[in-house]
Order: structure tokens, then sequence, then C-alpha cells
């Protein structure tokens, strides 16, 4: 026991030197800002220890375990000690890049392996509690392996992906993400262009074909359009020189704009301004090719902004394998054709709310002449309606109401709520899908006319439509 | 018979208390389940109603598609929120919440688990006391159920308090998201919150009642009421878990995270039934850890002979529970994989192929660590045998084949190394261990370290006793034949796998895991039926075993938390960055994934200060009782699982 | 048998190794507890800390110099640490071996016969320098490479692009591995795997199978070497080196698309788990068309005999 005692009070004297040493040689290092660390969160517990070895060692002279106790009291020290240089260095570096101050969590299990020590060397001193000391060890033992292990394997962090909320600048991508970026709004998905039927916010494939051989009947078949634009705008009826001597209800896209010289310019030109020029065989029916059925894309409904306009045509060239224009350019084509105070607002820029229609609000006030509105709200585009100009379409059923609704009441597919005839129309407008005439596919007519049409607007059509008989002449429009 | 008459009649009654407890326990749960099904309480009946009152011009009810389920459904709750971060959505202190609430949500989950897990043991030793002929025996098995529930009685309190110190974390730290899942799930919250009241009364009569219903018709009602337990248990547990299956895998909702009506849908998760039995034989294998992980901690600190021979034998059984459960425990990780696999193969690759696949290997080693131990265990159970001497000499060679199949177990893929080495290697693939590194060697490996577990513990059965029936050298010679064959067939089927098609060499698996299987059912029943009435060459001396096989069992309770924290973490970051997969993102600066060291750090925070605590109970149990277990006297005979004794 | 002779001279043979190596381990062990069993037999009894520590140390030099090439020191740190756990397993199962072996342990620390005594005074010594020499060695800073945690097959992505043309990586298949009529087959070369490629009349597989090969022989040979293993004539002037395509844990653990994917995108690029990206692999896409890949994949399996994996 003597023989512990003065080696136990050396090893005692030994760490403290060392500690000391390290203070005094070496302040500013990793081991002594541990200490002072470890010593700013152990002292008070530091501090009893002492009391009551000074106790021990002074105030119970009598006692025959004196020695002992005193001896307990240093060996309870240097593990607390130890204890709270372990719980430093897990507080020290606990955070790797995470938050606060970086750390290194490799270091953990360290902690774990000193206070494993602690415990055992207390486990041999301390026979009330030797059992408990000894498990807990054990346990940090084991934990300590599993942890050394973990943090010894290969440490990969996984930062999440940007969220996807944020629209990205068109001009920062590359010239691949711009054209999937084109698809996407023609189509509704990256690499759906080869599949009939798929559609996306710009609507285009509802009239454009765009692979080889596909149907278009309603509007030039785009493959292949960057090539022929150039040989377009040599079309006399296109009339480079000179736009003013166009045969078509509109002249040129704003005044002075002039024509388009390069075919990035001429597809802006298209969008922009389709009346402008008419390919052949593709105008209202009726007006001799004077007038086009397309809308303007830059303007609702569809309402592309010139950065989704730009993501369209890189892809228009981009899927022919030929080297797209720039962004700047094609923007600059835009810009040649849409006057200032027309461009598209990108969403959330100051003054975007007061210069175009929000998005969703009513595209008609529902003063104009019912052959207005169903210009403006583009039916003509997909049906045939008797009595309107240029409403042709195909794409949807012919809307002779007065004969069809009835019948479609009576089929026992129908599941809708009407009962009458303009509770039919009304419905048809507003939830396309309660029932989709066969043979036309669901999901083709916009559900959102509840929003673009006003009651006014929508009343004005069923009035019209409601009257239409098939095999006789339309009524007239007011 | 007229006895018998009597028992029956005891038993029938205890049948029917039984069935109107379960009825009337369960009345909340049937109660709120069509009411949420209709629409989730009173509000939808509400939102129903105008549209009757007003059609022409209202707008109509609006239907959505349920994300999973493909049905229509009327649009009844809210988008799920897109949360910015800032202290509105995420709240903090100058600390990761995600952090908090990982090592709250642990803790709560370690204490219900083992307060789940205990009355299931509980259940089963008291009616084995019952049907017990022995009356000293049955007065053991009674003592042992009674510890259990006795040791789970203070847990069960930690338990509620970590519950909620858990919800309090969720509001104060992500609350938007809590409130999201609340808007989801009221219905459910609050069946949960009554089942609770529920189990805690049922639990309270069960302990406190013990003494009161000791005897005949009473005791059926009392091992009646710990059926109703367990089932009340097993209901809460699969509440709660259909919140974290709807998170991972949400169903009953549309594409904007809006609630479509049908309760049904949001609990009845694709993920939810594979994560409830995965989490019920977990409960069960960690619960054993537990308890015998208490068992030992008795046996050390145990003064007299007597006490060391009861915890002893304490520690025998829930080990050999904790073993029993482990065995199915990967076929259901298969099962709730495949699934995984299913919902999104995207999820799948990334746990097993991508980013978590290093986590996996952490498993590897604990999986290969459990079946160590228990060898380790077994073997030195050899000791408490007089007569097993004559087995200790195979020891070494089972080593042996152990550490050698551990090795190719844990041969990584891909190897951790330094360029220099990388160049000396000559490529990154080794060409000795590269092929250890494959699954059909990983295959081969784990089949035969469970079959040799397997014949470690038909080595234990046998220990002192020498079989007396006639067909013994048949058994014997069948025995040897079938492991032999089973060795072989499991080597020969991992060589072979090297040279067919990977979708055929998925094929032999089968085969393999199907050898072991039999070696296990068929080589222990046989040997079971060889034991019956042998003839013992020495008596077990139960608590005659050395310290060291004790601290086996420490081990293997540690591993278990330590396994449970792993696999709960890997289930749970597999989401990535979403709060509710695909519908809700997280946007909190902790969205990113950690990595595997600061995984394991905290895994091991978890793991010691769940049993930093559960010390601390057991020390305060031990405080309480001062006199000694049902007596045990050193060389009685004691009941022991799988008959052989 | 002559394997068997070949091994027995002591070389690793290859396409044995794995096997052998076991082979090689359980002889020793059984070896040593036969020596032991035998000095016993004959009065010699070896302590059993002596047997272990001869057993621990015999593993080390076994697989730091046995094995050849080396291995690396992450997996010898993992085998010596399972060497030990079972060696203490061992040593601890009787209660007779236990004393045993640590008899001589408590007999350093605590008997006092002369021996005893200067052991342990050397022993207390040296400890203090042994842990000041740890810890200086784990804080001293290191001027080796970095590991590379570079994890060779990454998750893939779900679709690649090549040539303007999306591949979606699960449902994507080569269009050369066909059968005769021009369906795509999962069996078709395990039917051709000994045919002759050069034969005129060869069926269409076999053909293009050829015709990969020449683009492989044209491309890719320069590094990957004539027999596929990784080992061309610039091989050893890149560091990764090549892949080895004969080694089970390449083509053979991956899906076709996957190696689609891997050639035509290169080294560059990868995903974060594939960093650094220090292959040299060109993205072959702006040398080969998508069919001249295609077949060279083809000829690649052809040619080591392994399978692709399919999707399960």
């Amino acid at each position: 026991m003597a023989n512990a005692k003065v080696l136990g009070g050396i090893t005692a004297l030994m760490i403290a030197g060392a500690i000391g040493a390290v203070l005094t040689i070496l302040p500013d290092s990793g081991a002594s800002q541990l200490m002072r660390k470890a010593f700013s969160l152990g002292w008070p517990g530091g501090l009893v220890i002492i009391t009551l070895m000074l106790y021990f060692q002074f105030g119970r002279t009598k006692d025959p375990n004196r020695g002992q106790l005193v001896f307990k009291s240093i060996v309870g020290l240097l593990c607390y000690s130890m204890f709270f240089i372990a719980i430093a260095n897990y507080a020290t570096n606990f955070n790797d890049e995470s938050f606060g101050a970086p750390g290194e969590p490799r270091f953990l299990p360290v902690s774990l392996i000193m206070i494993t020590v602690s415990c055992f060397t207390m486990a041999m001193y301390f026979k009330g509690l030797r059992v408990l000391l000894q498990i807990g060890g054990f346990m940090f033992f084991v934990a300590s392996c599993l942890a050394g292990f973990g943090n010894w394997l290969p440490q990969v962090k996984a930062d999440p992906p940007p969220a996807e909320e944020k629209t990205a600048d068109v001009r920062q991508m590359s010239v691949q993400e711009r054209a999937d970026l084109g698809e996407k709004i023609i189509f509704g998905a990256v690499g759906a262009s080869g599949t009939q039927g798929a559609i996306g916010k710009g609507q285009c494939p509802l009239c454009h074909g765009f692979q080889k051989g596909f149907l278009s009947e309603r509007a030039p078949n785009l493959f292949g359009v960057p090539k022929r634009a150039e040989d377009q705008m040599k079309d006399p009826r296109y009339s480079q020189k000179d736009p003013s001597k166009r045969d078509t209800v509109q002249k040129e896209a704003c005044p002075g704009c002039g024509t388009a010289s390069t075919p990035a310019e001429y597809i802006a030109e298209s969008h922009a301004c389709p009346n402008c020029y008419v390919v052949a065989g593709f105008g209202v029916k009726g007006t001799n090719d004077k007038e086009s059925p397309m809308p303007a894309i830059h303007k609702p409904p569809i309402g592309l902004s010139i950065d989704e306009l730009i993501a369209v045509d890189t892809w228009l060239f981009a899927r022919e394998g030929s080297e797209p224009p720039t962004p700047d350019e094609i923007e600059a084509a835009y810009k040649k054709f849409i006057p200032e105070s027309d461009r598209p607002k990108p969403a959330g820029a100051p003054g975007a709310a007061p210069a175009g229609p929000v998005p969703g609000a009513p595209v008609v006030t529902g003063d104009e002449p019912v052959n207005e509105i169903f210009t403006k709200a583009l039916c003509f585009a997909c049906h045939t309606i008797p009595g309107i100009p240029g409403a042709v379409g195909a794409v949807g059923p012919k809307l002779v109401e007065k004969t069809n609704a009835p019948q479609r009441l009576k089929d026992p597919a129908y599941k809708g709520k009407a009962t009458s005839v303009r509770e039919y129309i009304m419905e048809s407008i507003l939830t396309p899908s309660m029932y989709v005439v066969k043979p036309f596919p669901d999901n083709v007519m916009p559900k959102d006319f509840g929003k673009k049409l006003n009651a006014a607007a929508i009343n004005k059509i069923i009035d019209y439509l409601s009257q239409l008989e098939e095999g006789k002449e339309p009524p007239k429009i007011k | 018979m007229a006895t018998l008459n009597k028992q029956a009649q005891k038993k029938i009654w205890a049948f029917f208390a039984l069935g109107t407890f379960v009825g009337l326990l369960l009345m909340p749960l049937f109660l709120s389940l069509p009411v949420g099904a209709s629409g989730g309480a009173p509000a939808p009946a509400a939102s129903t109603a105008p549209p009757a009152a007003q059609p022409a011009d209202a707008k109509p009810v609006e239907k959505s598609r349920d994300i999973w389920y493909k049905t229509e459904g009327p649009v009844i709750g809210a988008p799920a929120p897109k949360t910015t971060d800032g202290p509105k959505d995420y709240p903090r202190y100058n600390f990761e919440s995600r952090v908090l609430l990982w090592v709250a949500n642990q803790q709560h989950l370690y204490y219900g688990s083992f307060v789940l897990a205990v009355p299931i043991f509980c259940m089963v030793v008291e009616y084995l006391g019952i049907i017990t002929k022995d009356k000293a025996l049955a007065r053991k098995y009674d003592q042992l159920a009674y510890d259990f529930v006795k040791i789970s009685l203070t847990a069960y309190s930690l338990t509620a308090i970590l519950g909620g110190i858990l919800v309090f974390t969720y509001l104060t730290l992500y609350p938007t998201f809590f409130g999201y899942l609340a808007s989801i799930f009221r219905p459910v919250m609050h069946t949960y919150a009554l089942l609770f009241v529920a189990e805690s009364g049922t639990l309270y009569i069960y302990y406190y009642g013990w003494d009161k219903m000791r005897e005949g018709f009473l005791k059926w009602v009392h091992v009646s009421m710990s059926v109703i337990l367990n089932v009340i248990g097993t209901v809460l547990m699969m509440l709660a878990n259909s919140w974290i299956a709807f998170m991972q895998s949400p169903a009953g909702v549309d594409a904007d995270g809006r609630y479509l009506g049908n309760i049904w849908h949001v609990i009845h998760t694709t993920l939810w039934n594979p994560i409830n039995v995965h989490r019920i034989l977990g409960n069960m294998a960690f619960g054993g850890g537990v308890v015998a992980a208490y068992a030992a901690y008795r046996f050390l600190t145990a003064k007299t002979d007597e006490e060391r021979a009861h915890y002893d034998w304490m520690g025998y059984v829930a080990m050999f529970i904790g073993v029993c459960f482990l065995i199915p425990l990967p076929f259901a990780g298969y099962w709730l994989m495949r699934e995984v696999y299913a919902y999104r193969q995207q999820m799948g690759i990334t746990l097993m192929g991508g980013l978590l696949a290093w986590l996996f290997i952490i498993q590897a080693v604990m999986i290969g660590a459990l079946f160590l131990t228990t060898n380790y265990y077994l073997w030195q159970g050899l000791e408490r045998m007089r007569g097993a001497e004559r087995y200790q000499k195979y020891i070494k060679y089972m080593v042996f084949v152990l550490i050698t199949c551990f090795i190719v177990w844990l041969t990584p893929h891909t190897m951790v190394m330094t360029p220099a080495e990388l160049k000396a290697m000559g490529g990154q693939q080794h060409p000795v261990l590269g092929n250890y590194g494959v699954m059909s060697a990983k295959n081969g490996a784990i089949n035969t370290i469970i079959t040799t577990t397997v014949l470690s513990f038909i080595m234990y059965q046998r220990g002192n006793k020498v079989p007396t029936v006639k067909w013994a050298p048949l058994g014997d010679a069948f025995l040897f034949g079938l492991f032999t064959m089973a060795y072989v067939n499991i080597i020969w089927l991992a060589v072979y796998g090297y040279y067919i098609p990977a979708n055929v060499r998925v094929g032999l698996s089968v085969p393999q895991v199907a050898t072991t299987l039999s070696c296990l059912f068929i080589g222990v029943t046989l040997n079971s039926i060889m034991m019956k009435g042998a003839k013992e060459l020495g008596p077990t001396v139960w608590g005659q075993i050395s310290v060291r096989s004790q601290y086996a069992l420490i081990m293997l309770a540690t591993a278990f938390t330590w396994m449970m924290g792993l696999m709960g973490y890997i289930r749970s970051s597999v989401r990535l960055f979403w709060h509710v997969n695909e519908i809700m993102r997280d946007n909190s600066p902790w969205a990113f994934t950690h990595t595997i060291g600061f995984a394991a750090n905290m895994i091991s925070f978890n793991v010691l200060f769940f049993w930093m605590t559960i010390l601390f109970v057991f020390w305060l149990g031990s405080l309480g009782v001062k006199k000694a277990p049902a007596a045990a006297s050193v060389g009685q005979k004691v009941p022991v699982p799988a008959g052989s004794h | 048998m002559d394997v068997i002779k070949q091994m027995l001279t002591g070389k690793l043979v290859e396409g044995y190794m794995p096997m052998q190596m076991l082979f090689e381990l359980g002889s020793f062990a059984l070896l040593f507890i036969g020596a032991f069993y035998f000095l016993g037999k004959n009065g010699i009894k070896v302590n059993k800390l002596a047997q272990a520590t001869g057993l621990f140390v015999f593993s080390i030099l076994y697989f730091t110099y046995r094995i050849y090439p080396p291995i690396p020191f992450s997996v010898r740190a993992i085998y010596a640490t399972m060497t030990l756990i079972g060696i203490f397993m061992w040593v601890s199962s009787t209660e007779e071996s236990w004393k045993d072996f640590r008899k001589p342990i408590i007999a350093v620390a605590d008997a006092n016969t002369a021996i005893t005594k200067m052991i342990r005074t050397v022993v207390v010594v040296l400890l203090p320098f042994l842990v000041g020499f740890m810890g200086y060695n784990s804080m001293k800073p290191n001027v080796d490479e970095p590991i590379e945690l570079r994890t060779v097959h990454p998750a893939p992505p779900a679709s690649t692009k090549v040539h303007g043309k999306t591949f979606v990586l699960q449902t994507a298949s080569s269009p050369y591995r066909v059968d005769d009529a021009g369906k795509y087959s999962d069996t078709i070369q395990k039917t051709h795997i000994d045919g002759n490629p050069w034969d005129e009349k060869a069926p269409p597989y076999l053909q293009y199978v050829r015709e990969g090969g020449q683009i492989f022989f044209q491309n890719c040979h320069f590094c990957h070497g004539d027999n596929l293993n990784g080992r061309g004539m610039f091989a050893f002037a890149f560091n990764p080196i090549p892949a080895n395509f004969t080694d089970p844990g390449t083509i053979a653990q991956l899906q076709e698309t996957f190696v689609f994917w891997r050639v035509s995108k290169g080294g560059i690029g990868l995903p974060r788990e594939g960093f650094p990206w220090a292959s040299v692999m060109p993205p072959w896409e702006q040398h080969l068309t998508v069919d001249e890949i295609w077949k060279v994949i083809l000829f690649e399996y052809w040619h080591t005999g392994y399978y692709p994996r399919t999707w399960d």
C-alpha cells in the first residue's frame, strides 16, 4: 500500500507538472485550450473534491483510514479531470461543418476511450460502485470501438440539392440545360418530344407537329424550321425588304420593327407577331392566308416570358444538332419585335403587375361581342363553332350544343350534375373532365377557363352555343 | 375430471373477460377510425354542407388524386407548407435543432421499445408459470415475470416523460412541420393519447394486482390483462409508426400534400406494415438485450450463490429470447428493403449502394459481432455444466471458422487506401481479397457463421448429457452428416456464384438460406428429441459461470442498442432533405446529411445516455428489494427454453 | 493436379487464390494446434500467452507478406483486429486456459522475483514514452498523400443523355445483345460464349462482338490491355490505373447500362461520392457513336466471360 501511495503521488505530481508545463510553455496550443475549457466546465466539482481531500488530510487526523481516503480523493480528482477533459474534447469537436465553430468529430471516440479509462481506474479503488463503473466503462469501450470504426470509414457529407422552386437563370445554363428547359415548356417534360400528345405550358404541340411525319394540320410542322427559315425569309410574300408590301392583316410586329434577317429573328418574329407572315395554307380559313390563327406567344393566355422563349428557341435549334444562338442574340431578336411596353416582365419584378395581366386574371371583360370572346379565349383553335370565322378546329368536338347537349345528358357514361343544356355547357367549360366526348382525349382542354372568363363572358358563350343546332344556320352575332 | 372442468370454466371466463376488456379499450380507436375515414372529425362535415345549400355558383368540392393509392378524394387539408429558413418555421437555439430532436426521439424510442417488449416477455413467462405443473418452477417463472414488469414500470414513466419532451421539441423547433403533420393525423394523435391512458391503467392494475390476483380464476384474469396490455401497446406502436411511415412514403394526400379525407390511406402507407413487423421483432430482441444486461448487472453485484444462480438463469433466458427474435429480423429487414425499392428505386439505391451504403458496413460489423458474442456466451455456458468439458476442445476450431468467415464478411468491396498502396496493389481491385468483397462470398460467410452458431447451440444443449435413446448413434451420424453437408453446400454455392450471371446468383441465396434454416430447425429439433431423458454426466450449476460471460451479455445488449440507433438513423436519413418525402421539403440549414462519423458519434452518445439512465433505473430497482429472489438453490432443476434440460 | 502441385510449391494460383488463402489459413491453424498438442504430449507445456502471441505475430506476417499484391493497411488492420478477437475468444474459452494466459501478466504485475521486477520496471518506464510516442505520432503533421475515398462505382443517374438521346438506365438495353431474330436476349451470350466471331457465317451477335473487338483494339486496349485486365501499355502511367475487366469486382458487378454510362461520360463529372475525379477515362461519346459504345461493351462481356448484372 505504501508503495502504491508513493507511486500514485508521483504519478499525480507528474501529471500536474506536465499540465502546468503545457499551459505555461504553449498557452495557445490546442491542448492548453482543451484544458482551460475542461477547467471552466468542471472546476466546481474539482473544488469539492479538493476540499474533501483537505478535510480528510487535516480534519480527520484521528481516522485510521485517513491515508486511504486522501489517496482515493487524489484518484477521484485525476479521473474527474480526465472525465472533464473528455467532455471538453467532445464539446469543442462536436460540430463538423454544420453550425457554429467547426470541429473535428473524428476525435470524439478519443473522449469515449478517456472516459473508459477513468471508469476502470475508479472501479479499481471505489469498491461500492465497482460493478456499475466497470459495466459503464465496458459500454463506453464498446461504443468507442463502434464510433471509432464509424469515424474511420470514408466520410461523405451530402448537401441537399438547390431548392427546385428557384427558377434558374437561362443565361447561366449550359446549352443542354437550356434546351431541356425549352423542351419542358413545349412538351411538359424533358424527353417527351417524341411522345404524341405530350403538351406543356407553351401549348405548342396543340397545333404544331415537331417530328418528321407527325400530324400537323393546323400549323406548320416545325421539323427543320431553323434551316427552313432562311428560305421563308426569301419568300416574296415575306417581303423581307419592305414589310409594308405584305398582304397580311398586320404588316409589322410593331411600327418600325422591320423584318427578320436571321433564323433566330424569324422565329422570334413568328412568336411575337404570327400575323406578319402566314405560311401558305395555314391562315385562318377564308382569309386567304392573310391572318394567322396563332396567338402572340408573349401575350396572355400563353404569355411566355422572354427567358422562356429563349429556352424554347434554343431547343428548336439544339435538337436539330445545329449550334443555337446565344441567349443574348435571341433576346435581342425578341427585343426587336416586341416593343418595350409589351414585353412580359419576369414574375416578381417591380411593376410587373400593372403592366401585364396577372396570371389567372380574366382575359376578356365580357363586354366584347361573342365572336371576340371565342377568339380571345382561343376556343377556335380546337373547336369548330358554326358562325365564328376561323373556328374550324378539330382537336375538340364541334360545338353544336342544341343538338349535342341533350344527347350527352342521356349518355349513361355521363356522370356530371347538369340537367339542362345551359348547365351542361357551363360544366363543360369549367370542368372539362367531367364528361369527355368520345373519341376525344381527356385533359386536352385547359381547366382554367373559370379563371380566365368572367361570368358575363361565360353567359355570352352559353347563350350563343345553346342556340347552335346541327344543320341549321347559326344565329346572328350581336 | 371435475377439476379439469373447473379449469376449463375458468379459462372460458378468462377469455370472456379478456374479450370485454379488449373491446372496451379499443373502442376509442374504432370510433375514431370511421369518423376519420369519412373525412376527419366535424370540420369536413361543415365544408361539405355549403355546396348543397347553394349549388349554383359555389365552387364545387375540389377533387384531387392520392399520391400513392391513385384514388380521387375531396381536398380537405391545406397543402404542405413551403418553409423558409427563419424563426417562423425553424425557431432555434444556437445549436443544431435536428440533433436535439434526434436525441429526444432516440431516447423516447429506446424507452418505448423497452416498455413495449418487456410486457411481451412477461406474458409468455407468466403463462409458462401457469401451465407448469411443478409448483416450485411455477413460482420461479412467476417471480421472473414480476421482476420483468418491475423493471419496466420505472422505465414506463420515463417513456412518458421523454415522449412529452419529444413533443415539445417538435413544437418549439419545428412548429410548421409538426403543425402540418398534426393537421393530417389529428384523429390518430388523439386516439394515440387515449390509448396511452388505457395502457397506463392496465399496466398499473397488472402490476399492483399481481399479489391480489395470484390464485385460480383471478390468475387467469391477470394473465389476460397482460394480453390486453400487449395488444394496446402494439396498437400504440403501430399508430406511432404510421407517422414515420407517412414521412417516408406518404399516401392519402395529393401531390401538394393536401389531405384527401381517407385516414386509413394516411395510416396504411406502403412502408407501414414492413416497419411494424420489423419494429416488433426489433423491440423483442432489444428488450431481451436490456433484460439480459439487467441480469448481468445483478449477477455481478450478487452477494450470494442463490442470487447468482437466479440472475445467471434470467440472463440466459433473456439472451435466448433476444437471439430468437434476432434470427427472423433479417428477413423482416429484407421485406422492408424490398418495399422501399418498390416504392422508390432511388431510395433503395441511396440505402444500399449510394450515400448510406457505408452505414450498412457498420451494420455488417455489428451483425458479425452479435453472432460472435452469442457463440462466446454459449461456450462460456459449458462451464456451468459438469461433464461438458469434453466439448471444450472443439471451441478452437469453431473460433477459427467464425473468425475466417468474419474476415471474409468484413472485407470491404471498396478498400480504403493511400495512393501509394493503390499503386502497389495495381488497381482498385485486389486479385485475392477482391473476391471476398462481392455478394457471393458474403452470403457464404454469413450462412457459415449462422450455421456454426447453431452448432454451438447444439453443443451447448448436449453439454452434460449423453443420449440414451436407442437410435442415438444413428442420430449422431445424421447430425454430423447434416452439418457437413450444410457447410459443403454453402461454400460450394458461394464459389459457384462466381461463375454464373448475376441474376442467377441472386437466386443462389435461397438454397443457402434454406440450408442454414434446415440446420437450425432439423438440427435443433432432432437434438432436443435425442436429449429427452438423456443421461446426465453431472449437474448444471447455475451461477457458476465466468464474469466474462456476463460481459458478453452486456456487449450483446450494447450492440443491440447501438444497432437499433444505427438502423433508425439509416431509415430516417434516407429521406435526405425531405420532411415528408417528395411533399414537404426541409428548408432549414440542417437539410444536409451528416457524415458517418458524426452519425456514429451521435448514436454512441444516445446509446450511452440511454445506458447511463437505465443503469440508474436498475440501481433504483436494486435499492427497493432487499429480499432474496425465489429460492433457486445451487443445482436445483430450473426450466430452460428449448427444452433440453 | 497441376494446380495442386503449384499450390504446394507455394504459388498463388490465379483463379483459385481466394479459396487457396482460406485453405492455407486453415492448414496453418491446424499445424499450430497440432504442434502445441505434440509439445504438450511430450511434456513441454507452452504457455497460452506465448501461443497467442505466436499466433498473432504469425497472422500479421501472413497477411503482410504472403498475400501478393500487398493488402492496404486499412484492411490489414481489420484482419489483425479480427485475429485478436479470435485469439481472445480462444484463450478465454475455458477457465483453465484463461488462468494460464493471465499467469505471466499477473506475474509481471505482482510477483517478486528478479525477472518480473526487472520487466515491471522496464514496462513502467517505457509506458509513458509509449503513450507519448503514440500521441506524437497521431498529432504530427502528415506529409503522405491524402487517402482518396473515391467510390469506384458511384450511384448512377436515372438517365443519361448521349448524342442528344436520353437513355433511362433502368429500362435501356443493349441493341446488340440480340438473338438471331434481332430480339433482345439475356441468354445469347451464354449460347455463343465459345463461338468464333471471325466466322463469316457467325450469327449477328458474334458479328457485333467482332466489331466491338475491333473498336476495343483501336481505342481501349492501350490502357485496358490486350487481355482486358487493365494492364495496357499506358496503364502504369496513370493513377489510378485503368479498370481490370477480368476482375469479378468490375463489369461483372454492373448493369450493361451502367457501363454504357461510364464509357460515354468518362471520369470527369462523376457524382459526389466519386470525387476526386482522378480517372483519365475520356468521355467516349466525343469519339464513338452510341452504336460503337454498345458494341464495345458487348465485346468486353463476351471476352471476359462475365455476364452483365440484370435488374432483378
